[in-house]
Parts: structure tokens; sequence; C-alpha cells
């Protein structure tokens, strides 16, 4: 397996459509990463996202529902007090309001299912980019970038499957973390359930495909690359952790 | 191939039996607990017996009762103020002293005035000059020579006819003679003298006749002349007598009145300025100038306030308040009041409605005017309150004593003004009870419908409904109440 994954394809490789693009990634991703490297290509995995992304969208609304409510549970029993009294709008009663809101929420969710996977893709690709070439690799941006585009669709599928989950079970623990396993009752305001959040079937699987991509294009060791992988997973975990820390902390020394 | 797609499937069953685990171990623990995971948090409290005192707060100033209002007695030019603002002054003090200079300018007004007067009945007696006798004869005169120069034309016109009558009847006879004679002379009985003669005859008297004629229309001619003069003379004897009457002369003797009561009244005016002119301005009362509003040099004006003195100790000032229109019903005399504001400090003083004005008045608020009834409240004993601090007032409208409250937010209402709670039962599920509202004090308001065991649930979210699966919290102070 080593050998096929890391196998050099050659410039008169044929350039993937979308489908074989999905089924590569899925089956043989060291394929699809060795194609990329030669053609980086970036709107196909960019539309592929897309439509997954706003496919998620009627699962994620009723899962962000759940979880306001879950955080407003939170607030109340640990702090006394309503973490999201001030953005409810039902109180004014004004249906026009309530209206525009709907629609500028709808806005923003969708804006965001657009241009998140690409920034999320650049910011990624950059940073890979940047430790790849302290290490002496020999991958491009644009070939990083088309390659943490692919690995995004692991990310939309899983945000898809994931919300799913969540709206048939009525539970807005990801069921595919090791969160589900180990603290089924743990809640958002807990460091170790967030972290355990964040590995899941899905992020593993989009740290090995990261792994992969980066020893195939950079044509890196494994150890190279497990360095890297290793790195640019402890960014997702600590983003992950401090993005809600920021929601927990003032409430945690008192400040809020 | 097929080995990867066996692989990836085999991957993707062991994720699926992974999260049916995941899933499993979810519901147990939810079972566990006995309260669905997604069950809405609510926090519930019990009803507090409390003593609600229901309160109408306004927002007023501190006023002084009595003040003087000092007007100036004389206008004048102001020489010396003598008090500032906070002076203390005593009854009989000189507040201010006026230049005397005016009394020269009075002076000579009075003169002028005395003048203009003098005039003015000189030009009355003029207007009112008669007609003399011999105007009035000479006017006379004048139309009886005008009425006898007619009856002179009339008499010889009659004359003139008479003549001219007489001489048409002998040209007649002229004119037969010499008919007859024409006769005669063709008969040969006649010479032809005597038919000239008679023709000489009747040429002389028709120029006689053309002479008289031409005398009639000369003498008629001279008749109309002569009755103009008579209509002119009749006018002006008419004018004469009727000089005092006609408009223009009873105009005049009205302005020449005028003129006199003008100057009259003028020399009255000045008369009285002169009389009434003080050197000097003194304090009718004691007590402390509480505002100025006059400078040296500026001319006091009648009727324009000077300066203001007041008592200003605590037993002369009142509390005026204004009290928004729609908590006027609930006010009334002798109610009590706590008075605080910031330049008491911490302090707080008990006061009483003495007086509620019984008429609304309008003020502007902000951007806006609202209708107000002005209160005023006494506050017994020395304070520290000072006319013109700004004081809020909250005035005890009703005390209920030992009375269920509930936080305020903690009550819904829906159309047609029903209020309801929702409380939480046994089995965590949530009970609409209708309340009757009574009184509001201090976030907490007076429910009639509740029992002191209820558990009110405290933040109640529009998403809540009878009969709902919560997940209620524990109140901190549950176990003290229970």
């Amino acid at each position: 397996m080593e050998n096929e994954l890391t196998r050099v394809v050659t410039p008169e490789a044929m350039k993937m459509n979308a489908g074989q693009r999905i089924i590569s990634l899925l089956t043989a991703p060291g394929e699809l990463f060795a194609n990329v490297k030669v053609y980086p290509v970036i709107l196909v995995p960019f539309l592929i996202i897309l439509v997954i992304g706003l496919v998620a969208l009627v699962p994620m609304n009723r899962v962000s529902e759940m979880q306001m409510q879950e955080l407003s549970r939170i607030s109340i029993e640990n702090y006394g007090v309503d973490i999201l009294a001030d953005m409810n709008v039902d109180e004014f009663g004004d249906s026009a309001m309530d209206s525009f809101l709907k629609i500028f929420t709808a806005v923003v969710l969708v804006v965001n299912v657009a241009i998140g996977p690409l920034i999320n893709s650049l910011i990624y690709a950059f940073g890979i980019w940047v430790l790849s070439k302290i290490l002496r690799g020999k991958a491009n941006f644009v070939q990083l970038f088309s390659m943490y585009m692919h690995i995004y669709v692991i990310g939309a599928l899983g945000t898809l499957v994931i919300s799913g989950i969540m709206m048939i079970t009525g539970n807005y623990v990801d069921m595919t973390s090791l969160a589900a396993l180990v603290m089924p009752q743990g809640d958002m305001s807990m460091p170790l359930f967030n972290a355990l959040s964040a590995i899941s079937i899905f992020s593993l699987w989009t740290t090995f495909l990261t792994f992969i991509g980066i020893k195939v294009i950079n044509e890196f060791s494994a150890v190279k690359a497990g360095i890297i992988t290793a790195l640019v997973l402890l960014f997702t975990i600590g983003v992950t952790v401090g993005s809600l820390a920021l929601t927990w902390l003032p409430y945690e020394l008192g400040i809020a | 191939m097929n080995k990867k797609i066996a692989i990836f499937i085999a991957i993707v069953a062991v994720a699926i039996v992974f999260i049916g685990i995941n899933i499993l171990n979810s519901r147990r623990a939810e079972q566990a607990s006995g309260i669905p995971r997604n069950a809405t948090p609510v926090n519930w409290a019990y009803p507090e017996a409390q003593t609600v005192i229901s309160t109408v707060s306004a927002r007023g100033s501190v006023e002084l009762r009595d003040k003087v209002v000092v007007f100036p007695e004389t206008q004048a030019q102001i020489l010396t103020v003598h008090v500032k603002v906070g002076d203390e002054v005593e009854a009989g003090d000189v507040l201010i002293t006026y230049d005397s200079a005016i009394l020269e300018v009075y002076e000579n007004q009075l003169a002028e005035a005395q003048l203009a007067l003098r005039t003015a009945q000189l030009g009355l007696e003029a207007a009112r000059i008669a007609p003399t006798n011999m105007e009035i004869l000479s006017a006379e005169n004048q139309i009886e020579q005008a009425r006898s120069n007619i009856s002179s034309i009339e008499a010889a016109l009659a004359q003139n006819e008479l003549q001219i009558t007489q001489l048409t009847e002998n040209i007649i006879t002229a004119r037969n003679s010499f008919a007859d004679t024409q006769t005669l002379f063709e008969s040969g009985v006649v010479a032809r003298v005597e038919l000239d003669n008679a023709a000489e005859a009747v040429r002389r008297l028709e120029d006689q006749l053309a002479i008289l004629l031409a005398q009639r229309d000369t003498t008629e001619l001279g008749l109309q002349p002569a009755r103009e003069a008579e209509r002119l003379a009749v006018a002006g004897l008419d004018e004469l007598l009727q000089r005092n009457s006609n408009p223009q002369a009873v105009n005049q003797l009205r302005v020449q009145q005028i003129a006199i009561e003008r100057a009259q009244l003028s020399i009255e005016q000045i008369e009285k300025s002169i009389e009434d002119f003080v050197s000097e301005e003194i304090a009718g009362v004691s007590g402390t100038v509480i505002n100025l509003f006059v400078t040296e040099g500026e001319i006091s004006v009648m009727g324009r306030p000077m300066l203001e003195i007041a008592d200003i100790s605590s037993e002369n000032i009142v509390i005026v308040v204004h009290v928004p229109e729609y908590d006027a019903g609930n006010i009334s005399v002798g109610q009590e009041v706590e008075i605080s504001g910031r330049a008491i400090g911490n302090d707080v003083y008990d006061g009483v409605i003495e007086r509620i004005h019984p008429i609304a008045t309008q003020r502007m608020s902000g951007t806006n005017v609202e209708t107000v009834i002005t209160v005023e409240i006494t506050v017994d004993g020395e304070t520290r309150l000072r006319a013109g601090n700004t004081v809020d007032a909250d005035i005890v409208t009703k005390i209920s004593e030992d009375t269920l409250v509930v936080p305020l937010m903690s009550t819904l209402s829906e159309s047609g003004g029903v209020n309801y709670v929702y409380l939480v039962t046994d089995d965590s599920t949530l009970e609409r009870r209708d309340i009757t509202l009574g009184e509001f004090s201090n976030m907490f308001i007076e429910v009639f419908g509740l029992e002191e065991t209820s558990r009110v649930v405290s933040n109640p979210a529009m998403s809540l409904h009878d009969g709902m699966l919560v997940r209620p919290i524990q109140p901190l102070n549950a176990e003290a109440s229970e």
C-alpha cells in the first residue's frame, strides 16, 4: 500500500472528472493526490463542497437550534444567566424583525457555505506550505490549496452526516466522536468534552488524508509528513477548544 | 480495485458500528437521568410573601413657598445697586438708588407740554369765530342789488313788448292805407306822390319795429347774468351763516380739542412722574436676595421686576413635582412621599402631599410633550434641601402587607388581558396557570391565583407551552423555601 500511495503519476496521467475524484478520494487517495500534483484543480472540489454544504444546511439549521438551547441550559445551570437572552427576538413579538433576522441568517449561512471552505482551505494550505518549505518539500501553494480543497470534501461530508445523525437522534453530541463514547453526558462547557469531540471519524479521516496528501505532493518521508500533519491536527484542536473557551471564559472569570 | 472497495466498505462498516454504539450509549445515559437531553431548561422559583409598597415616581424641584418681587416705583436711571444675590437684607434697607437728574428732564417736558396746551387753546378759539353783522348785511345787499337788476330788466322787457305790439298794429294800419292809396292811384283818383308817401310811412314803421326787436333781444341777454348774480349772492349769505357748522370747520374744532386734551394728559403724567419720583428703592421685607434682574446704569421700567427677596429657610420651601397624568388617579393629598436627590447625597426625607393642582399642564420631556399634574410636597424639619435643587419623589400610593409576589419577568400575557404563569409539575411538565395581577413594586408583582408551594417558571420563553416536558433547574433559594 505504501508503494501504491507514493507512486509518482506521470504528466501523461488523465485529468479526473468529479466522479472519479470522489471515488478516488474515498478509495485511493494516493492516486488522487498524485493527480492533484499534476492537475491542481480547485473549482471541481469547490463545487462538490458547495453542493454538499447546501444539502447540509437543512440538518445544520436544526442542529444549530439544539446547540443554542444547550448553550442556554448550560449557562443557566452553571452561571444563573441565560447566555443567549440578548439574542432572543421572540420577546419583541415583531414578526417583521423576526423575518428579517431569518432571511439575514439564511444569507449568512449560504455565504458561509460558499466562502468558508475557500477561506479555511487557504489558511490550512498556507500553513502547510510554510511548514513544507521549512522541511524542503517540493509542493507549491496551488498544489497544496487544491489538495486541501479535496480533503475538505470529506469535512463537508462529515458535516452532512454528523448533523443528519444529530437531527435524527435529537442529540447535539457528535456520535462519530470519542466524546460520544467516553462522555455521553458531557456538555459544551467542558474542555475535555470539546477536545474529544474534535477527535471524530471524519477528523481522523481528514487527518489521514492530510498526511497522505503532504507525503505524496511534497514527496516527503512518512516522518516529515507525520510532523506536519500532527501540527495541523494540534492547530485544529486548539482552534476548536479556543473558540469555545472564548464563549465560556468570561463567565468562568466572572467578567460577563 | 475491488480490494480497495472492500477495504473502504469495511472501514465504513466499522464507522457505522462505532456510531451505533455511541447512539446506544447516549440513550442509556438519557434514560438514567429521566429527562431527554434536548428538554428545554427552565429556572423556577416559589412565590414569596412580601409587603408590596406601590409608589408613583416623579421628578421635580425645590421651590420657595413665598417670595417678594420688587418692582420699580419710578422710571429713572439706576445709579447704584446696593445688594447682590445671596445678600441678607432687613426691611427698610436701601436696595437701589436712582439718578435725580431725571427731575430736570421732567420739568422741561412739563414746560413744553404747557406751551402745547396754550397753542391748542388759541387754535380752538380761532376756529370758533362767527360771521359779523356787517358781513351778513353786505351779503344781503348784494342779493337785493341783484334782485333789483333783475326787476329793472324785466320792466324794460315789458315796456319793450308793449311798444312792439303797438307798432305792429300801426304797421298793419299803414299797410292797409297803402293798399287803399294804391287802388285809388291805379284808378287815377290820387297822385303818385300820395302813393309814395303811403309806402314811405309803412317802411318807416317797419324800421322802428326792427329796432325794438333788437332792443328786446339785448335786454333778454342781460337777464341771465343778473339771475346768476342773485344765486351767487344768496349762496354767499348761506355760506356765511353756516361757517361754524360745515364739516371742515367741525374737524378743525375737534383737532384743536384733541390737541388740548393731549397736552393736558401729558402735563398730568409729567406732574405725576415728578410727584412719584423716589430717589431710592427700600426693602419692604427681611430676607435674602435670591434674584437680581437690574444693573447699574440701566433705566428702570415700570412693571418689570428688579429683584426678588425671600426667606430661604426650610420652613419656606416646598417641593414641586410633576406626576404623569396616567398616575394622577392614584395620588391624593396626605400621601407619604420619600424625597431623594443628588443634592442631599444618600439622605432620604419623608414628606407629605400638601396640594395637588386642579389643572393638568403640558411640559417638554426630551423631545416629547407630556401632560402632568403638579403636586406640592412639604417636608417637616430642617433639611439639606435648597431652593432650585432637583429631587426625586416616590409617592406611596398603596401598601399591601404579606402578599404573594413573583418576579415581573415570570408573568406572561395574551390578547384580551389574560395574565398567566407556567408552573413546573412534579413530573417536570409545564402547567399553565391564569393569574390576577396586583400591585407592582421593585421588579416584583403581586399575584392572585398561586400557592406558596407553586413552582413558577421565572424565565418563560415564548417557545414554552402547556404540558411541555422541561428540565427544571433548582433555584438557589428552593431548599430554604421548602
